[in-house]
């Protein structure tokens, strides 16, 4: 008889041990599922932040820099508004074309007046897309996709 | 035998209920960091987002040659929240995706807004006026700015003169 409320004693409290030792594996589990997803989320915003973020800053600061009369321009290539600054040294014009190929901001820098092809240039920074619109007098609108996400900013041009 | 049994029991039970405890306490302090650490990139994110509007804002202000011009753009596109003799104070209001609330909807979901407060400063062969641009989240983030109201995103303080005969 007393034997059998040990065996009974002991079923329980090891069932509860279990019990107990189960729902702190299941807990830290669940911590580490969390923070996986935490970390994945935060890591994924941060790079469409980033792309976002560059893209439209390194254009609009390139922009802000050779704003002068007739050194900016808004030309088409490959179909794409493209942003053209023109600059010269030593007599010689050049261009900067700054333009949106394939899932990439690229940028080129040749004498005025050169073909080139769209590989040739330089990848600036991987977006989902680029546009660039024009909105009024000197008003243009570009918009950097990253994902699903866009954000856009305008920008008065002064000189023009 | 019997005891035997009986003291590795209450030993095991014992060491899980403070595994369990600190586990709690350590579980409890990871949440507080995740949270953190989310929001704090959520607000990471509405501050490249409230930047890009705020600046778009300004930059469109500053291509309008004249105050009128200013003005309607401001009336067209904004909600006249304030206005005194010197100073009008505008409101745009966003969703959660910073798209912006359609008229008469801005109550329900609204996550953000902007407030655009004018005022002229100095009136004589033209018009300075001041614009402070301000972008501000409605409820404050979780975890972080819990002690405040509204949390500020980005603000912009900006002059502006208009000539009389509308140059620029």
């Amino acid at each position: 008889m007393n034997r059998d409320k040990n065996i009974k004693q002991f079923s329980f409290h090891a069932i509860f041990v279990m019990l107990l030792f189960l729902i702190l594996v299941f807990l830290s589990a669940m911590i580490i599922m969390l923070g996986r997803n935490i970390y994945s989320e935060i890591n994924s915003d941060r790079t469409a932040n980033y792309e976002k973020r560059v893209s439209l800053s390194y254009v609009t600061n390139k922009i802000r820099q050779n704003d002068k009369k007739d050194c900016v321009k808004i030309e088409k290539l490959n179909g794409e508004n493209a942003v053209v600054i023109t600059e010269a040294y030593e007599d010689e014009k050049y261009e900067t074309w700054i333009y949106f190929y394939n899932n990439a901001v690229y940028e080129i820098l040749v004498t005025a007046g050169t073909k080139f092809n769209l590989d040739d240039g330089m990848k600036i920074l991987n977006v989902n897309g680029f546009t660039i619109e024009f909105l009024k007098n000197n008003l243009y609108k570009f918009t950097a996709k990253s994902n699903t996400e866009s954000t856009e900013v305008i920008l008065n041009l002064n000189s023009n | 035998m019997k005891n035997k049994i009986s003291i590795n029991s209450e030993v095991s039970l014992v060491e899980i209920i403070i595994s369990i405890l600190i586990f709690a306490i350590a579980g409890a302090v990871m949440l507080n960091c995740f949270g953190s650490a989310r929001f704090a990139q959520m607000k990471a994110n509405d501050k490249v987002e409230a930047g890009n509007k705020v600046q778009s804002i300004a930059e469109m202000i500053r291509s309008f040659d004249t105050s009128i011009e200013a003005d309607e753009y401001l009336a067209e596109n904004f909600r006249l929240l304030k206005t005194t003799e010197n100073e009008k104070v505008y409101v745009v209001f966003y969703d959660k995706y910073w798209k912006l609330c359609m008229e008469g909807n801005e109550e329900i979901n609204n996550e953000y807004f902007i407030t655009v407060k004018t005022s002229t400063a100095f009136a004589d062969s033209g018009e300075l006026k001041q614009f402070v641009i301000t972008s501000e989240k409605i409820k404050p983030y979780a975890f972080i700015n819990t002690d405040k109201e509204t949390s500020k995103l980005y603000e912009i303080e900006t002059k502006k003169f208009f000539l009389s005969y509308a140059g620029r």
